[in-house]
């Protein structure tokens, strides 16, 4: 059974081929047209992935959208009318947009793809998300919580998944949104929503929650417990161009233009503190979500998707928090949706569990013809970067196909050594992006993880994703301080030998060699450009590596040096 | 200057004084140079003249370079706005314009099978009246976008569109010269004929490029006024209705695999 899934119309649209189940390939369409995060109906992405598969569309028995255009409609409609007199313009936009091209979505799938109208299927929205956590977790059964900011009308779903199906049990509706709340807030401070986020939680390390009270009045609970916001601060539901009410800059003072002085340092440190404040009660919300969702599924362990799902304080917090294991899918955003879109039309047409395995990461481009939908199984070779790493040039690191992932962990990396001064600088410098240490992560080698990090129980197959915001212990305070936000938190990646035997040699070798002692660690963020997106073949990642800083570029199992080393 | 370029040079000066419009206006050169490289290199794979195969090849690496630069002052200028320390922020999420080049312009199509391209559909000749007309439309655009971003004080964005101006006056060249040549081998009626289709190709183009823009406008005018007319009264029972209901709701219902 061949089912092709498509996320499209708000960020990251992408594609997803499942043959029998299991998943081939699956791309997002920012990679093709090179704008991140562009929404545009997958059309390119969905060909790359048919043509990988040399599946042809008429053979397909199922194309997927991941949510039910009609009655996303209806809630925008409705939230127009709701929000009479001030929601004319909203209404203009939203509803014209949706005459041009969102309202006839099966009608261009159909024309596009040249299939059957009976073929297309239509999936509610928090499902797709349900079963991309739950078809790529190692449970059997267990209790799923997706948080997101809206669906056609629910914002968060508590299900309980085994091998029979998903069942949805409870729905939390409009305009009690934790994401949407979450996204008005970094418009708030001035940020972009989606792009933005993972900023915003950094940033948060920064601060001291003292507004933790203001907003926790903001982002109350209901009597049963689900989380509940107060409308007097905010208008959601409809794009506003600001999305909060006046009686929230009278709580927590004026918010922040875009390009306005960000204030995070000496005296005033206000925009750093709302980050915190926000991050501690988004924690605390979610993590009495996540108890409730598994007192309700009776289930331990949890799969964890949606919008928020990519936070990692709020990973560590539910695990912390949780009876039993976590687990949150490598694209836990809309992306992924495609793939559990895909994954719960199987189920309805096959009425089986699709095969179960662990998550699928590489079902992006290959870096050379030929290698597609494997991990990279070439031989260790990573050595050749040690002198420069030990030289204190940052290194670009491009191997196997690409991960279809929020975080690249193994196929497109930038590292630098930690010892040297001022590395998440100059490492963000050699990719043309402005410098701030949280947006790097540590790359330790597994074994070594609980000596540097306060590993929650059942955590290591997070941070092995890099899901995770751990606090340091005092070694690693020890040895790099200059790497540690306030609050000691950082964002952590683990190697497993097993795993990627390369990147953990590496990772050994440089420590080692190099003449300060050092935790066996590597300073590392996704290998892209500067408001560009990841290098997918061989020459898009030398074109990258033509335009960075970086000392050389591991492409495969080819050495390039950069041309100042060549000309020397 | 006549009416029309006066008018132009308002209209291009406009664009250039207002951050947001040229970051857009960047975007989409970028994204068109890139298509537009997409669609030489195709046709590279089919062309039968040897000297018009080599200028296509160069030409295709061209766009592909023109598409880079206008890319990456794009990422510069998204960057300025914002003070050290934070992200870019990426493009808003509310536009969800669909890919300017047809599905299948790289790789198989939906079906499979490689697409057919531009020159599968016009021909040799066809597809370099249409290369030949383009680029002189595109030199002239350029030229006057250049002189829009020195006259606002941009002089790295003027600094790209002076270098690639000088490649598209090589492209206007070659195809021009490849065209005079096929002229004296006795196609000199194809060739007219295609330049005259090429023409009144790009007055179409614009025809119902302005008629797109004009119907969005009024769209979105209808819409307002229906807003304010006919939904009103619905409008006012909605916004004085109770608040939504708050907590967990049951979920109802069979599984569903329509739209709604």
């Amino acid at each position: 059974m061949k089912i092709l899934g498509i996320s499209a119309y708000h960020q990251d649209s992408s594609a997803a081929l499942l043959v029998d189940g299991i998943p081939v390939a699956a791309v997002q369409e920012g990679l093709h047209t090179k704008i991140p995060l562009d929404p545009a109906l997958p059309l390119r992405a969905a060909q790359e992935c048919l043509g990988r598969a040399r599946v042809p569309a008429c053979d397909l028995d199922a194309i997927v959208f991941y949510e039910r255009p009609l009655r996303r409609f209806e809630r925008t409609l409705a939230y127009s009318l709701r929000q009479f007199p001030s929601g004319g313009r909203a209404f203009a936009h939203e509803v014209s947009q949706w005459l041009g091209e969102r309202l006839w979505t099966k009608g261009r799938l159909v024309d596009e793809f040249d299939v059957d109208p009976g073929r297309v299927h239509f999936v509610d929205h928090l499902d797709s998300h349900a079963a991309c956590a739950f078809y790529q977790s190692p449970f059997e059964q267990a209790a799923v919580l997706v948080v997101d900011d809206a669906g056609e009308w629910a914002t968060a779903g508590i299900y309980r998944a085994s091998g029979s199906g998903i069942e949805r049990l409870q729905e939390l509706h409009l305009p009690h949104s934790l994401g949407l709340v979450s996204s008005a807030m970094t418009k708030f401070l001035g940020f972009e929503p989606g792009r933005d986020d993972g900023f915003l939680e950094a940033l948060a390390t920064r601060g001291t929650p003292r507004y933790r009270d203001q907003l926790m009045e903001v982002i109350g609970t209901a009597a049963d417990g689900s989380p509940w916001i107060d409308p007097s601060f905010f208008q959601l539901g409809t794009k506003q161009q600001e999305p909060w009410k006046p009686a929230l800059e009278e709580l927590i003072g004026p918010a922040r233009a875009p390009g306005d002085p960000l204030c995070i340092t000496g005296g005033d440190t206000r925009h750093a503190d709302l980050s915190a404040s926000l991050q501690a009660v988004l924690e605390l919300r979610l993590s009495d979500l996540a108890r409730g969702a598994c007192e309700a599924a009776g289930e331990p362990d949890l799969c964890f998707g949606g919008m928020l799902a990519g936070n990692r304080g709020v990973c560590r917090a539910l695990l912390a928090s949780g009876p039993g294991r976590l687990f949150v899918p490598p694209e836990p955003g809309d992306a992924g949706a495609a793939l559990g879109a895909a994954w719960k039309v199987h189920q309805r047409l096959d009425d089986r569990r699709p095969p179960a395995g662990s998550p699928r990461r590489f079902l992006g481009a290959p870096l050379v013809p030929g290698g597609a939908g494997h991990p990279p199984e070439h031989p260790p070779s990573g050595l050749e970067l040690v002198p420069s790493l030990l030289e204190g040039q940052p290194v670009g690191w491009a191997r196997g196909p690409l991960e279809f992932a929020s975080t690249c962990l193994r196929s497109r990396l930038a590292l630098i050594d930690p010892r040297v001064s001022d590395a998440p600088t100059i490492l963000m410098r050699a990719l043309q992006r402005s410098a701030t240490t949280e947006l790097c992560r540590l790359v330790l080698p597994s074994e070594s993880l609980e000596r540097y990090v306060q590993l929650p129980q059942h955590g290591l197959p997070l941070a092995r994703q890099g899901q995770l915001r751990l606090q340091a212990t005092d070694a690693l305070k020890d040895a790099h301080p200059e790497l540690l936000p306030p609050d000691g938190m950082l964002w952590v990646q683990a190697v497993e030998q097993a795993g990627d035997p390369a990147l953990h040699q590496l990772l050994l070798a440089v420590a080692a060699r190099g003449a300060a002692p050092s935790v066996p660690g590597l300073l590392a963020c996704d290998l892209h450009l500067q408001g560009g997106v990841l290098p997918r073949g061989a020459a898009e990642n030398m074109d990258l590596f033509a335009r960075s800083g970086l000392g050389a570029l591991l492409l495969e199992d080819r050495l390039l040096p950069s041309q100042g080393a060549q000309a020397s | 200057m006549n009416l029309r370029h006066w008018l132009e040079e308002r209209r291009y000066a406009a664009v250039w004084r207002d951050s947001e419009r040229s970051r857009a206006t960047l975007l989409s050169f970028s994204r068109t140079e890139r298509d537009g490289g997409r669609d030489l290199e195709a046709a590279a794979e089919k062309m039968q003249d040897p000297e018009a195969l080599g200028h296509l090849i160069r030409h295709a690496n061209d766009e592909a370079r023109h598409a880079d630069l206008f890319h990456q002052r794009w990422v510069e200028l998204q960057g300025a706005g914002l003070p050290a320390g934070c992200a870019a922020p990426s493009r808003s999420s509310k536009a969800s314009n669909p890919p300017s080049a047809k599905p299948g312009s790289d790789g198989v199509n939906a079906h499979g099978f490689f697409p057919a391209s531009l020159f599968d559909e016009m021909g040799e000749v066809g597809f370099l009246t249409m290369l030949h007309v383009a680029e002189k439309r595109a030199a002239h655009l350029f030229a006057r976008h250049h002189r829009a971003a020195t006259k606002a004080g941009d002089p790295q964005t003027a600094q790209i569109f002076e270098s690639i101006l000088r490649d598209e006056k090589y492209h206007v060249a070659w195809t021009g010269k490849v065209l005079e040549r096929w002229r004296g081998e006795g196609r000199g009626a194809e060739v007219s004929r295609g330049l005259a289709q090429a023409g009144r190709g790009r007055m179409i183009g614009s025809w119902r490029r302005l008629g797109l823009r004009s119907a969005a406008g009024f769209t979105r005018m209808l819409l307002m006024l229906l807003y304010w007319t006919l939904l009103a009264p619905f409008g006012w029972i909605a916004s004085r209705r109770v608040r939504p209901a708050s907590g967990w709701v049951q979920t109802q219902g069979p599984e569903r695999a329509g739209q709604y």
